[in-house]
């Protein structure tokens, strides 16, 4: 259920909540209808949104490009919904064209020399600056190995998606998948270690 | 398993994608073997912090309105490849009727031609041993036909390819 809201920027479509009884519509029902219904498009959009968004995210370490990426996302998601398979899953679908977006914008570009930007995260008063401060050098970490690896290590290890669901996004075999995860563990645990080891005046963990 | 089979395997031991026999015998091996124990259990506190401090973004409430903004744009200005294409098309349409236009000219040009050279016409007389002496001093190996004694490519009785050659043209 969906109520029109204006904004500044124009008119608004807003979800509210459904009437108590009323069936929720599956993610490929509302796929369907997408590409002529605003509404439905919204309440995938809605659905998707945070995971979708946080992995842009996490690819670039800025918002004002992860927004960009997500728009062009959902820009070419909206474009090529008539395309979707009915056995594919949507979720995955979108994260493939979000994840070849990214990739593919990070070729183009070159590399970002502002300071990486970090959300901030429920932490006490006392330990907020010192948890922000790890999160923005474990971004710095996953900005540092290559795209196609930091993808992979994204989905496979912080967002703990199935192996199969990764090569059905990525187009890869699924003995490529748990190669590449083990090599994006090793990138990681490499700049983590000399993180660890920095921080700790070199004494090893 | 030896520790660098065991350690290929760590990943997919962590991520829970192995069968519950691969998973006994690396537990059999992390068991006896300090070393790959210590290799996954380092791994195991990276995972854990990294999904702990990186956790799950909200975007900005605005994005679906910029989103619907852009795609309607989109649909009201065609973006510059599609007019560019339709360029490339105009432009290769006209390609196509001109060089038309110009192919039907030259087939009836050849035609006329065909028409005029049908016409039964004398033989040009010409001494072909008569070589100017201009000729001997510019060109002394200028080309000339074994069978016919002629040069093919000179216009005969213009004298419009008598030109001087390089100096030093008699090696």
């Amino acid at each position: 259920m969906i109520e029109m809201g204006g904004s500044a920027s124009g008119a608004v479509l807003r979800p509210v909540a459904a009437p108590p009884g009323a069936a929720q519509s599956t993610l490929g029902e509302l796929a369907k209808r997408a590409s002529t219904d605003d509404l439905a498009f919204r309440e995938l959009y809605d659905r998707i949104k945070r995971p979708v968004y946080t992995f842009l995210f996490r690819m670039v370490g800025h918002m004002g490009e992860a927004e960009e990426l997500m728009q062009e996302t959902l820009l070419k998601v909206h474009r090529n919904l008539s395309r979707l398979n009915s056995e594919e899953s949507f979720l995955g679908w979108t994260f493939s064209i979000a994840r070849n977006t990214a990739i593919s914008h990070l070729r183009k570009k070159r590399p970002r020399v502002e300071p990486i930007e970090e959300v901030a995260e429920p932490a006490s008063a006392f330990s907020e600056h010192a948890a922000a401060e790890v999160s923005v050098d474990l971004q710095r970490i996953l900005l540092r190995i290559p795209p196609r690896y930091r993808s992979i290590f994204i989905l496979g290890v912080i967002e703990q998606r199935e192996y199969a669901d990764i090569a059905r996004m990525s187009g890869k075999s699924l003995a490529a998948v748990k190669t590449d995860i083990h090599r994006a563990r090793e990138m990681v645990r490499e700049q983590w270690l000399r993180l660890r080891d920095g921080k700790s005046g070199g004494n090893g963990v | 398993m030896r520790c660098h089979e065991v350690r290929l395997e760590i990943s997919a031991f962590l991520d829970g994608e192995l069968s519950p026999c691969a998973v006994s015998e690396l537990e059999d091996h992390f068991e006896a073997c300090a070393e790959c124990r210590s290799e996954v259990e380092s791994f195991r506190v990276m995972d854990a912090e990294f999904r702990r401090r990186l956790g799950a973004v909200e975007p900005d409430p605005a994005l679906f309105a910029r989103f619907l903004e852009a795609r309607d744009r989109k649909r009201d200005h065609p973006a510059w490849w599609r007019l560019a294409w339709a360029g490339v098309g105009v432009a290769a349409m006209l390609m196509v009727a001109v060089f038309g236009a110009r192919i039907q000219e030259k087939r009836v040009e050849a035609a006329i031609l065909e028409q005029i050279d049908s016409k039964p016409r004398p033989a040009p007389v010409t001494n072909v041993f008569a070589v100017s002496r201009f000729e001997q001093k510019h060109a002394p190996f200028e080309y000339r036909d074994s069978l016919s004694g002629r040069n093919p490519f000179r216009v005969e009785g213009t004298g419009q390819n008598v030109r001087p050659v390089a100096q030093g043209g008699d090696r």
